[in-house]
């Protein structure tokens, strides 16, 4: 399988005033279509900075990034947003899910600017909410909540699917269910997953564990049989 | 206190420096908005006392009709008790100025104090350019009219005086050059006056040495009072200092004005019997002058009459003599003629005659000749014989006896011969003798002849000459007879002409005695006039563009300045609604709630502060110098003295700090009171509700998902929408109220001067008439062209009471009621029906009515000068705008009062209304001594609308300030809305949205807002406006009510403008948003 996203020495430098932060100080490694990938490291390591680099949220100081044979690293402004549109799919920690729309207006929100999204409805059941498709993100319990985003996220039909700490305000249970239809979806749907955490527990349910720290790349280990996340117990 | 917190504090102001400058620049704009406009109008007034009080301008000012005597001044100056007093002249005169005649008011100039003025020297002037005169031919004027008239330093000017009498009767000079251009407290306005001479107006000054004037009595007496020079003399207390003052003043007036009215009476009686007695006696030096002229005449004929008899009798005579003369002639041709022909035939008789004996003469000598030489022959032969006798004495006898005998005989016949040829030598001699003597006679008849002819000749001479000597002397006769017959005509002429002109000059004489005699009952009754300052047109005219700002100033700011409120109170609530979490974690901290308030107190605090400071500052210095500047078109007065006013001052910033800091102590208490748990926590969002829209399906299906999603939003932030709405509102409401108190100030003069009034001239009478019958006038008026239709009116000014409010209005009374419309129309203001004039009540204007709340069918009571009350019902309420009339019918007026109507004036409509043809037609009317001024409406209507054009520079401040307050205040609210929003923004961000996909997502709802906003704000306008109007009204005045429709269309195309340029900004700020950094953060 041919690399999907390469990343060679990425650099991140913040400078806030005199002092240079380096977020990330020369990253590299690859990813291949359709792995579940889970980028591990501390608080601090730089695993939200290269997936918002990753997702074109934000643009690297140094080195390069190839999506699909495009050299995203050298997009615009606008290019990288087009990219956001049509290539990927962001589920965040905290859902951001817009307050005054439905579970199902939600998805629409970002169907509506996509060329070939997924029926949202369908989506919607795909991620067990038929049910509460008209409800309103406050009606909804985090899990729901993490639900939609994913659903919206999914309903792209994005190149990639980037999850930032999508357990981290989720109970245990609820946690695992949104890793399993993470899990699932990878491998339903041959979706390309990189999910940032620092839960080292969840490792064993990857294709690839990229290990990072002081935003390098300590350790990556291809893990040849996955185990569903139902077996993991952390 | 605790340091990290100030620090904190600090560090967040410096950290959300736009929000910090934003809270701070709408407080600026706001409390200089409010504390400028709020402090103009004071200002104003602070500026005209001081200028006033600089160049002391009088306090009080005397006018007397019969002018006042040095004793006037020094009673005066005793009485009043006052600290300068100046008596004074003014008169006015014209300028010839190319083909216009401009009337100036000449006023003393004090010439020994002007450059030491002591308390004697009043209303001074500002040298403003050249210098003050050196000597009594030069003079300084003001900058703004003279200037614009094409005068300048160096100008000359002659005066003349545009009445009969000459200037010099009252000044010395009457050319001045201009030297100086002055200013005064004098004359502040652009207003000089109306005057009897010229056109009617004053239209400049000039000022000339004191010296000038030779007018025996002053005109004016100037007075300052040190006491009221302290006050403020638009307060009140200034006219408590002087209001006794001019009591005591104006009873004295009444009696010195008495005395000095007989002495001129008297003075003026006694020059008219001077006068008669002069007119009587030339009228009987030219009778007698005419009289014996007549006589000549008369003689002169009589002379031309023998004249032509004698000439007639010579002629005659003359022609009797060369008629004699003439027969003589032709008898002695006749004479002539007889002789000559009897001459003829003398002459022919004698010529055959002369041939016979001519022939006979010669015949007669042939023989004698013949004779004569036979005899020598014989003798020859005798003496041949004697001869041969003698010696040849030996001769025969015989023969000797022969030839003795022959010889002797011989010697006898020769003897004989020659006897004989004597005798036909004498016979000869005979005849030629009688032939010649026959000759001479026909000689001597011919002499005779000619001498004869020659005589004639020479008589028929003489007569000719005698003919033609007398024909030139009888010409010479006739023509010097014509002549003294021409002279005589001409003589006659003459004196028909001498008669008509010594008739005229009676006729004149006697019209000026009249006239004097008129003049001398015209003599105003002896008044004094004391007007205090504070009574003058200039002073009051500029005390009310004061107050008209002042009336601005009541609503205007405060509603600006509650907008400018309400945004600086969202902000800041805002503001800590976003410092919740930090909030808890200091609450869990276990800091107390005042400490934990006191961050936000003083982020607020600062803001505002530091913001009405500065806003006081500069509002105090800008707008009322702006707005003054603006005025000081029409008013010449030094720059505006911006005072600190302590009282706005401190109300705008205690109600700027107070709001601001209130919001956010309040917004800081609703936080505080819940525990930091729930603080620390991210807010429990508001839950998305499904809206009424949705329940109607039939409409809700038809919205996109994006309108879908607006609608939903801008009912789920209600709060937002209120104040977005409010505040963008307001601002349209602001500027559709300043838009529409233009319209309402400056359709005035259209409807009051060109509705309502239809005359276009009112003509000032001298005295009071009864009826038009009375009045010269009426013939001068009806005959001239110009003049379509006039009327009598009276206008007096009272006072009309109900219950205990009293108000100063105009009673009008018009001497035909059914005409008064041409005049005046009289209609209501809602319905445009004609309010009719009737004989059982009176009509009010609109704005009095409403003052003293009356309406028709009320009883109100009129209070005249004298203070006679009388009550009268009212029958209408008519439209009006400026001044308050009570219109009533003569007969009304004479059932009330009990007395004849005097009316004052004429109105009259004119054909047209250019200046020219206004000029003309009141020079022609002010000819007439029964007029005292005319003045036409164009005149009134124009300055009229200057006064107002002023007011639209102040309209024109309010809509740039509100137009700056809309920007700020949509910058402001955009701003708090992008910042709630902000992780949604990012989201969407995130989720693919391009750059203007995120501002159409946020704009669209702003749109919506603003546009929601303007029309509550259009609506608010009307309400606005009409508040201010009502509220701000001047007492006199009454504002048009309603706003033109292109103000609505501007106030929402300036409002759109603004919203569309935040939109611009905004746009900037939003591609700006970093969506790692909003998404991080746990709200």
């Amino acid at each position: 399988m041919s690399k999907y996203i390469e990343l060679n020495e990425i650099k991140k430098i913040y400078e806030m005033g005199e002092v240079e932060i380096v977020a990330l100080d020369g990253m590299s490694f690859s990813i291949d279509k359709g792995e579940f990938v889970i980028i591990v490291g501390s608080s601090g390591a730089g695993k939200s900075t290269v997936l918002n680099i990753l997702g074109g949220m934000d643009s690297p100081t140094s080195g390069e990034i190839i999506v699909d044979g495009n050299e995203i690293s050298r997009y615009s402004g606008k290019e990288l947003t087009s990219y956001r549109r049509y290539d990927i799919g962001f589920v965040f920690q905290f859902y951001n899910l817009v307050q005054n729309l439905t579970a199902f207006e939600n998805v629409e929100l970002a169907t509506q600017i996509c060329k070939n999204p997924l029926d949202a409805e369908i989506v919607l059941k795909q991620v067990g909410l038929e049910d509460r498709m008209d409800n309103f993100p406050a009606q909804l319990s985090g899990g729901e909540q993490q639900r939609v985003a994913i659903a919206r996220a999914l309903a792209k039909n994005p190149k990639l699917l980037l999850c930032d700490e999508p357990t981290g305000a989720l109970d245990y249970n609820t946690g695992k269910s949104i890793l399993k239809l993470l899990q699932d979806t990878c491998r339903e749907m041959g979706m390309t997953v990189v999910v940032v955490t620092h839960n080292t527990a969840i490792v064993p349910m990857a294709d690839k564990i990229i290990k990072i720290r002081n935003g390098k790349v300590e350790n990556i280990s291809i893990n040849e049989s996955p185990i569903p996340v139902e077996r993991i117990e952390w | 206190m605790k340091n990290p917190l100030f620090k904190d504090t600090f560090r967040e102001i410096k950290k959300t420096k736009s929000k910090f400058f934003s809270i701070f620049a709408i407080v600026v704009l706001g409390v200089a908005f409010f504390a400028g406009i709020k402090a103009t109008s004071p200002d104003m007034k602070i500026t005209a006392d001081k200028y006033f009080d600089k160049y002391r301008l009088m306090d009080m000012r005397l006018i007397s009709t019969v002018g006042f005597t040095d004793e006037d001044v020094d009673i005066i100056k005793e009485l009043s008790g006052a600290e300068g007093v100046m008596p004074s002249y003014s008169i006015d005169a014209l300028v010839n100025m190319e083909d216009k005649d401009l009337v100036l008011n000449v006023l003393p100039l004090p010439m020994d104090r002007i450059n030491n003025p002591d308390e004697s020297y009043i209303n001074r002037t500002k040298l403003v350019k050249g210098r003050y005169p050196k000597n009594s031919g030069e003079a300084v004027t003001e900058k703004s009219k003279m200037v614009d008239m094409g005068f300048s330093i160096g100008s000359k000017i002659k005066l003349s005086s545009g009445t009969d009498t000459d200037i010099s009767e009252n000044l010395k000079n009457d050319e001045f050059t201009i030297v100086g251009i002055v200013e005064t407290p004098y004359y502040i306005s652009t207003e000089r006056g109306t005057t009897n001479i010229g056109n009617g107006k004053v239209d400049s000054f000039i000022m000339i040495p004191e010296e000038n004037f030779k007018i025996p009595a002053y005109t004016d007496v100037f007075l300052t009072f040190e006491e009221a020079r302290k006050t403020f003399s638009y307060d009140d207390e200034y006219d408590n200092i002087l209001e006794p003052i001019r009591k005591k003043l104006d009873n004295t007036g009444k009696e010195r004005s008495q005395r000095r009215y007989d002495e001129i009476i008297s003075e003026g009686k006694e020059k008219i019997e001077d006068s008669k007695k002069e007119l009587k006696e030339a009228e009987e030096k030219s009778n007698k002058e005419l009289e014996e002229a007549y006589e000549r005449i008369i003689e002169g004929e009589k002379e031309i009459f023998n004249g032509e008899k004698e000439l007639a009798n010579k002629e005659k005579e003359f022609y009797q003599r060369i008629k004699e003369a003439e027969a003589k002639i032709s008898s002695g041709k006749k004479d002539l003629e007889n002789g000559e022909r009897e001459y003829k035939k003398s002459i022919e008789t004698f010529s055959k005659y002369k041939e016979e004996a001519e022939s006979g003469f010669v015949e007669g000598e042939q023989k004698i000749k013949d004779g004569q030489k036979t005899l020598d022959e014989n003798e020859a032969k005798l003496n041949e014989i004697k001869t041969i006798l003698e010696t040849n004495p030996s001769m025969p006898e015989e023969q000797k006896i022969v030839l003795e005998e022959k010889y002797r005989k011989g010697k006898q016949e020769l003897e004989y011969g020659r006897k004989e040829l004597e005798r036909a030598k004498l016979e000869l001699e005979n005849k030629k003798r009688e032939f010649s003597s026959a000759e001479n006679k026909l000689i001597a008849a011919r002499k005779k002849l000619d001498d004869s002819k020659e005589q004639i000749v020479s008589e028929e001479k003489k007569l000719q000459e005698a003919k033609k000597k007398a024909e030139t002397e009888f010409a010479a006769g006739h023509k010097k007879l014509d002549d003294s017959k021409r002279e005589l005509e001409k003589g006659k002429i003459d004196y028909e002409n001498g008669k008509k002109e010594v008739e005229e000059k009676l006729a004149d004489a006697r019209k000026k005695i009249e006239e004097e005699e008129e003049e001398l009952k015209n003599i105003k009754d002896p008044t004094w006039y004391v007007i205090k300052r504070n009574q003058t047109l200039e002073f009051i005219d500029y005390g009310m563009a004061a107050d008209r700002i002042d009336a601005i100033a009541q609503v205007f700011p405060v509603f600006f300045f509650l907008i400018a409120a309400l945004v600086s109170l969202t902000t800041m609530t805002r503001m800590v609604d976003e410092q919740r979490t930090y909030i808890g974690t200091l609450k869990a901290l276990g800091y107390g709630k005042f400490s934990i308030a006191l961050k936000y107190i003083l982020y607020a605090g600062l803001a505002s502060v530091s913001g009405s400071i500065v806003g006081v500052l500069i509002g105090f210095k800008v707008f009322p110098t702006i707005i003054f500047n603006a005025y000081r078109i029409m008013y010449t007065m030094p720059p505006i003295v911006t005072t600190f006013n302590w009282y706005y001052a401190f109300i705008s910033i205690a109600f700027a700090v107070l709001t601001t800091t209130l919001a956010a102590l309040i917004s800081c208490y609703r936080e505080l009171k819940e525990t930091p748990a729930l603080l620390m926590r991210p807010k429990v969002q508001k839950s998305g509700k499904r809206i009424f829209l949705e329940r109607i399906k039939f409409i809700w299906s038809r919205l996109n998902f994006s309108q879908k999603v607006t609608a939903r939003n801008l009912i789920r932030y209600k709060k937002r929408l209120f104040m977005t709405v409010l505040g963008v509102g307001g601002c349209t409401a602001l500027m559709l109220a300043g838009f529409g108190l233009k319209d309402s100030t400056v359709d005035i003069a259209t409807k009051q001067f060109d509705e309502i009034y239809q005359y276009d001239i009112v003509v000032g009478l001298k005295k009071g008439v009864e009826s038009r019958k009375s009045v010269k006038l009426v013939d001068t008026m009806e005959k001239d062209e110009d003049i379509t239709d006039f009327m009598l009116l009276k206008e007096q000014n009272i006072d009309v009471a109900v219950k205990n409010e009293k108000k100063n209005a105009f009673l009008v009374v018009p001497e035909d009621i059914d005409r008064l419309e041409d005049f005046i129309l009289l209609k209501s203001r809602i319905n445009q029906e004609k309010v009719p004039l009737t004989n059982d009540g009176v009509i009010l204007t609109e704005k009095l009515a409403k003052m003293l709340q009356i309406d028709i069918g009320d009883e109100i009571s009129i209070i005249d000068e004298e203070n006679k009350k009388i009550n009268v019902k009212v029958n209408g309420i008519a439209e009006n705008y400026v001044s308050h009339y009570v219109y009533m019918s003569p007969k009304l007026f004479e059932k009330v009062y009990g007395e004849k109507v005097k009316y004052k004036e004429f109105l009259a409509n004119t054909k047209d209304s250019s200046e020219e043809f206004e000029n003309k037609l009141s020079k022609r009317l002010l000819k007439s001594p029964e007029v005292t001024s005319t003045t036409f409406i164009t005149g009134v209507s124009n300055s009229f609308k200057d006064t107002i054009g002023s007011l639209n520079y102040v309209v024109l401040v309010l809509i740039i300030s509100a137009g700056a307050l809309a920007f700020v205040v949509l910058y402001n609210l955009t701003n708090v809305n992008v910042s709630e929003r902000l992780r949604e923004i990012a989201t969407i961000k995130v989720l693919g949205f391009y750059d203007n996909e995120v501002s159409a997502y946020v704009y669209r709802e702003n749109t919506i807002l603003t546009i929601i906003g303007i029309v509550v704000g259009l609506f608010m306008g009307v309400f606005l406006h009409r508040f201010i109007i009502v509220t701000g009204e001047i007492d006199y005045m009454m504002f048009a009510r309603n706003i033109k429709p292109i103000s609505y269309i501007y106030s929402a195309i300036l409002t759109i403008i603004f919203a569309a340029l935040v939109s611009f900004a905004m746009h900037f700020k939003l591609k700006d948003i970093k969506m790692v950094e909003s998404l991080k953060s746990v709200e």
